[in-house]
């Protein structure tokens, strides 16, 4: 009799649990006077000898149901082989047994884990070598292990080492174990034959094992994949990605979760629930169909006010392999923008003020969270002595900026702060230039009207322009799918201040006029961004405020020049280096919480290293948090990271075994290992469990009649 | 042996009881006429104290001269007018100290009842002597119907020691030798000491036209046994030890108490003796109240 997990035999010393329980209790026995002893003295005789055999016998069951447990749970096994002694001649020799243990074997097959059968398999392997083989183990984990790296003739100790194989997240190093196992074949002597039993999926068999070295000391070699589900089909459905976005255009606190789902079955799947996780309580369920083999995306839009950075998982219903069935992620909150808009043309009625409708849009639509405002003029922008307590500066028709504000406000840029320049008819284009040509990404010409185009242009009629081109790859457009057919584009312009247009003018137009002309032009100046609208914010030069656009637009043109969206939440595969954000320099140790709570310090690399300051002990899936240390006043937490296993094992679909050489695994091969039977014994233990638990009801039932004295 | 005062005035239940008479099942063998039938008739020698006239008392013992001072109807009560003669009989053994879960003790419930009997008595005119016992006879009052006489009845009940073993009979037997005239013997114990002996003695009284009450103290524990663990039980009068499972052998314990219990009551019911089992959780007065319906019944 073999034990699929004989580490686990252990759990028959709670057997003894019972005898110990029943001493304990005697020794507790409490002493009370009582006056109608001879009652009890005779009640005793009469009924101590039966209740004494109950007790015992009771206790026996006990004791046996818990070794039951621990029997059944070690899995028993008796192995029966066609032939063993011709089984025992033709594996002898030296096998190296891989064991696959990353995730995709954790399916979960009648029951069984896909490991489970692949221990148990492996012990069958380790059956049929009889007395005069050798073995070693290799394992294709989170890394390549090698529990028994010196093929041995002691397979009891090959037999506990795969008891002790635990399954991993990752994915990806079967290869790698295989290679290894060619690595230790080639010391071993040729005599008897060497051979790679590799138990894996189908899949995995049908990957690119690598074939054995043809170097001299390799001859010889045999390559033989098991797919340890033996031929059953292993549907699958799964999460490939998760992304999240802001979606500002739907609103304040929008954001966007795309899910992106397959369903790797040969059957399709008929409103397949996807729900949507938010701090680990289901916040949306949608539904995806599926054909066989196909994937798709699923969106889910929902409004988080989260301050601080949230987990969002999106989750499918449990299948074969849970392992995918799950991604998380971190949403990170945009931090809040201080802005000071400085008003060049203020005005008593509110709607005819420069910054009415920007006021507006940044305060009751999206984005009202996110941002913080500060107005002034300039009598207030000359008290004013730095802008370190700002993100961006807004000039809102601003004509005649003083000098030495000019001055810091180029300073401010250059060390990392956001213009936002919007013209108007307070704007002399020469002063302008003259104040604030260093930052402006080209130089101001002059006011142009549209009517003017219009008189050019002899075949058309218009009157105003309209944006037209717009770039899709700038960022500022990000949350516009199409932006020609926006409101954005059917803005009307009867106004606009023309640019320099040098060849070489610096700059991006992210959008341009039907007639050409620049509308808004971002520029980068050293470690700041600069940008710059044509029109200004009011109703004077066009409708751009009342478009609905213009709500989304001035919230990404704020998050652009601040760079909010530099948080990437992009997950880690399980096993590779998650980056750790090292922007601030007094952040010199982090400590990492993985999922299970478990923290890992990790200190910043020496100047002098040019490797990036990583996290490498990325082996569970979920979320990790990353925290200075010591912790900084100001700097509680930085932004965490995702783990999550790699999609690409989550298609268990796969041929049946072939060698190396492409042909379907040697029959003999199959017989040699695959047709020796196992007897599963546990069923038996279960129901023998069954069975002392029907003989402890029995004993404790007792059949109650009611005696009152 | 443990001697301590324990509390067995309750004067609600005094005050409640206080108010009912008893009447003797048979003729009372009294010297003056009152609420007992009496086979003698007149003699009354020493003036003992007045009393309220109740219904039923003869109007010739009026007192006509109270009558005018206090302008109430008193009669006239004598040393010797009492028609009814009882014994209190109560067990002090070991076993009778057992009271658990705030309950009172067995004596002091015994100690309650009986004193509960003796005011109603001697608020009836009636005489009332009581006798306590272990193995050996303990303090003796003879019958007295002086209502002063309550309060050394209750004095002698409260600071009775408790412990020792039972002998019921020697108790019984002792009253059987005194107790010449027909009246009213009450047993207060918790009988485990019970055999033929005593049914034979309580024969002999009933033959002598007594009335013979055994009042069957009992603790709840006693007649549930709740005990739950492994327990030692410890003799209340011996002292020796048993170790039992009470889970393994409750049934049969209350089997064999039914047994005895059931048992007793038979055996004394065929003696024409009356039998009351009292469980310490009950209400006195309940039980006073049900003994007397019953007897009238």
């Amino acid at each position: 009799m073999n034990f699929l997990s004989p580490a686990l035999l252990i759990g028959l010393l709670a057997a003894a649990i019972p005898p110990i329980i029943h001493l304990i209790h005697r020794r507790k026995a409490v002493r009370v006077r009582f006056p109608a002893l001879e009652f009890i003295q005779r009640s005793n005789r009469k009924t101590q000898r039966r209740y004494r055999m109950k007790q015992l016998l009771l206790m026996l069951t006990r004791s046996l149901l818990l070794g039951a447990i621990a029997f059944a749970v070690a899995r028993p096994y008796l192995s029966r082989g066609a032939d063993p002694q011709v089984a025992a001649m033709d594996a002898a020799g030296t096998t190296v047994v891989v064991v696959d243990a990353t995730y995709p074997m954790q399916y979960v097959l009648d029951g069984e884990s896909l490991l489970d059968r692949a221990r148990l398999q492996a012990g069958r392997v380790l059956d049929a070598l009889g007395s005069t083989g050798r073995a070693a183990l290799t394992v294709a984990g989170e890394r390549v292990d090698v529990p028994i790296g010196e093929p041995t003739g002691d397979l009891g100790a090959v037999r506990r080492a795969l008891g002790e194989v635990q399954p991993s997240a990752a994915f990806g190093t079967l290869p790698d174990a295989v290679a290894r196992a060619y690595d230790l074949l080639a010391e071993q002597p040729a005599e008897g034959g060497r051979r790679v039993v590799v138990l894996t999926t189908a899949r995995g068999a049908a990957s690119d094992l690598p074939r054995p070295p043809a170097g001299e000391g390799s001859a010889g070699i045999e390559l033989i994949p098991i797919d340890v589900a033996e031929g059953k089909p292993l549907p699958n459905r799964a999460l490939l990605d998760v992304t999240v976005k802001a979606a500002p255009e739907i609103g304040a606190n929008q954001w966007r979760v795309d899910a992106h789902v397959a369903n790797y079955a040969d059957e399709g799947v008929d409103r397949l629930p996807v729900r949507l996780e938010v701090n680990g309580e289901p916040l949306v369920r949608g539904f995806v169909t599926l054909e066989p083999g196909q994937d798709a995306h699923k969106a889910f839009h929902a409004r988080f006010e989260a301050r601080e950075p949230v987990p969002v998982s999106v989750v499918l219903d449990e299948d074969g392999l849970a392992a995918d069935d799950r991604r998380t992620l971190w949403l990170h909150p945009a931090p809040r923008v201080r802005v000071l808009a400085v008003n060049g043309a203020p005005h008593p009625i509110p709607y005819r003020d420069e910054l009415f409708y920007f006021e507006r849009a940044l305060t009751s639509g999206a984005g009202a969270a996110q941002v913080k405002l500060t107005f002034t003029d300039l009598d207030g922008l000359e008290k004013l002595s730095s802008f370190k307590d700002f993100d961006v500066v807004v000039l809102a028709n601003v004509g005649d900026l003083p000098p030495e504000r000019a001055s810091g406000l180029e300073q401010f840029v250059r060390a990392g702060g956001g213009l936002f320049i919007a013209v108007g008819d307070k704007v002399d284009p020469l002063t302008f230039n003259a104040r604030l040509g260093a930052l402006l990404p080209r130089s101001l010409r002059d006011v142009r009207a549209s009517g003017d185009a219009a008189a050019s242009n002899e075949a058309g009629d218009r009157q105003y322009a309209h944006p037209d081109m717009f770039d899709r790859a700038h960022p500022i457009l990000e949350p516009f799918p199409d932006p020609e057919r926006s409101s954005l584009g059917r803005t009307r312009i009867d106004r606009y201040m023309l640019l320099d247009p040098a060849p070489n003018a610096g700059g991006r137009v992210a959008i341009t006029l039907d007639d050409g002309a620049p509308f808004l032009v971002t520029h980068v100046v050293d470690a700041g961004r600069v940008a710059l609208l044509t029109v200004p914010l009011d109703r004077d030069w066009g409708d751009l405020p009342i478009r609905p656009d213009f709500v989304p637009l001035m919230t990404q043109v704020l998050r652009f020049l601040t760079r909010v969206s530099a948080v990437d939440t992009t997950p880690v595969l399980v096993g590779k280096g998650a980056p750790i954000p090292a922007e601030d320099p007094r952040v010199k140790r982090v400590v990492v919480e993985a999922p299970s709570g478990e923290r890992f310090p990790v200190e910043r690399p020496p100047a002098g290293d040019d490797g990036p300051w990583a996290f490498l002990r990325t082996g569970t899936p979920g979320l990790y948090k990353v925290l200075p240390d010591p912790p900084l006043p100001d700097l509680a937490a930085l932004p965490g990271f995702a783990v999550a296993v790699d999609p690409a094992g989550a298609d268990l679909r796969g041929a049946a075994p072939k060698d190396p050489a492409g042909e379907p695994v040697a029959q003999n091969t199959a017989a040699r290992i695959g047709a020796e039977r196992r007897t599963e014994l546990w069923h038996a233990a279960l129901f023998a469990l069954f069975l002392l638990l029907a003989a402890e009801a029995a004993l404790l039932f007792k059949r109650h009649r009611d005696v009152r004295v | 042996m443990s001697e301590k005062r324990r509390q067995i005035i309750d004067p609600a239940l005094l005050a409640r009881v206080g108010g009912l008479k008893y009447r003797a099942r048979g003729l009372a063998e009294g010297i003056l006429t009152g609420q007992h039938k009496s086979p003698h008739h007149g003699a009354s020698v020493e003036f003992a104290q007045h009393r309220q006239y109740e219904p039923g008392d003869e109007v010739r013992h009026i007192d006509w001269k109270a009558f005018a001072k206090t302008d109430r109807y008193h009669v006239k009560q004598y040393e010797d007018e009492t028609n009814l003669r009882s014994w209190m009989l109560l067990d002090t053994s070991g076993s009778m100290d057992y009271g658990a879960g705030g309950r009172p003790t067995k004596l002091e419930y015994a100690g309650r009842l009986a004193a509960a009997f003796a005011w109603l008595l001697l608020r009836g005119g009636d005489a009332v002597g009581l006798l306590t016992f272990n193995e050996k006879l303990g303090r003796y009052v003879p019958p007295r119907a002086r209502p002063d006489h309550f309060w050394q009845l209750a004095r002698l009940i409260e600071g009775e020691a408790v412990g020792g073993k039972t002998d019921i009979v020697a108790a019984l037997r002792h009253i059987a030798e005194i107790a010449g005239r027909r009246g009213v013997v009450m047993l207060f114990s918790d009988c485990f000491q019970f055999d033929d002996r005593l049914i034979g003695l309580a024969r002999q009284l009933r033959g002598r036209r007594h009335e013979v009450v055994v009042f069957h103290v009992l603790d709840p524990d006693e007649l549930e046994f709740p005990f739950e663990d492994l327990t030692e039980f410890e003799d209340m009068e011996t002292g020796q030890l048993e170790l039992a499972d009470p889970r393994g052998m409750r049934e049969q314990y209350l089997l064999e108490m039914k047994a005895f219990c059931d048992g007793m009551r038979k055996r004394l019911l065929e003696g024409d003796v009356r039998y009351v089992r009292v469980r310490t959780d009950e209400d006195p007065e309940r039980v006073v109240l049900s003994f007397l319906e019953e007897r009238r019944a």
